[in-house]
């Protein structure tokens, strides 16, 4: 699916999967439980979503290991999901009025 | 463009109040720890003040505490990260910050004090740098998770 410029994206617009964007929309990758005690959902409804934002190709889970420790799940929004958040922002600011880009 | 309905406008800014106040809760849960921020500044202002004993015990104590350091400040702050993607602050502000810091161990390094200061002078030395280093640190880390929260940042900013 080829996303156009300010659309109002569906799958986004759910709440849980809202935030989930505009918190993965602030880095390059997010830890799994950063996610989770930053926006307080729980682990099965961040792995629910996750799934559903993972199929539509929106973001993608990479296990790590780390320099001591158990491996940890990294959360990455894709170049499509980054677009499609930023265009739905965009069709939601300019519902308002207010066409400045975020 | 239509003035949309009431009911459409307040849920619309509640959607996008929303997004501001996840972006902000993300940022404010991924800091770096700050006694990480604290030891890192505290083990350059120690390799600073054995530097400046201008012995080479010190010079060469001086390499060794930094190095280590760094080392260990990677290692733990790889450990400890919970997020990737800092921006690259090439701010005019930024580069002010820095040189004022830098300026601080520019000119503590060209001062040559009789042998009757040491170590005061480098226990001082040392103590200012840790501190400009401290100030810096935390300077540079809010105004980019400020950047961060606010979404004033392209994504290709995002350094990996």
């Amino acid at each position: 699916m080829t996303q156009q410029p300010d659309t109002f994206d569906e799958l986004i617009h759910s709440p849980v999967r809202l935030k989930i964007c505009a918190a993965l929309a602030t880095a390059t990758a997010l830890e799994f439980t950063a996610i989770e005690d930053a926006l307080r959902i729980s682990t099965s409804t961040l792995s629910k979503q996750l799934g559903v934002l993972g199929e539509a190709g929106y973001v993608t889970l990479d296990k790590r290991k780390q320099p001591f420790g158990r491996p940890r799940t990294w959360v990455s929004l894709t170049r499509k999901g980054r677009r499609a958040f930023d265009a739905h922002v965009a069709a939601l600011r300019r519902l308002i009025g207010d066409d400045v880009t975020p | 463009m239509a003035t949309p309905a009431p009911g459409v406008e307040s849920g619309t800014q509640e959607e996008l109040r929303a997004i501001e106040s996840a972006r902000q809760a993300a940022v404010d849960s991924t800091p770096r720890p700050e006694w990480l921020n604290v030891l890192f500044a505290l083990t350059v202002g120690v390799a600073f003040g054995f530097a400046v004993l201008r012995t080479p015990t010190g010079w060469t104590v001086g390499a060794v505490v930094f190095v280590v350091g760094l080392v260990g400040f990677l290692v733990i702050d790889t450990h400890l990260k919970r997020r990737t993607g800092g921006l690259l602050n090439v701010s005019g502000r930024n580069a002010l910050r820095f040189f004022l810091m830098y300026a601080i161990i520019f000119v503590l390094g060209q001062i040559q004090p009789p042998i009757s200061w040491q170590p005061w002078f480098a226990i001082a030395a040392g103590l200012s740098v840790a501190i400009a280093g401290y100030i810096y640190l935390r300077w540079d880390a809010a105004d980019t998770a400020k950047k961060l929260a606010t979404g004033d940042f392209e994504s290709s900013d995002l350094m990996p």
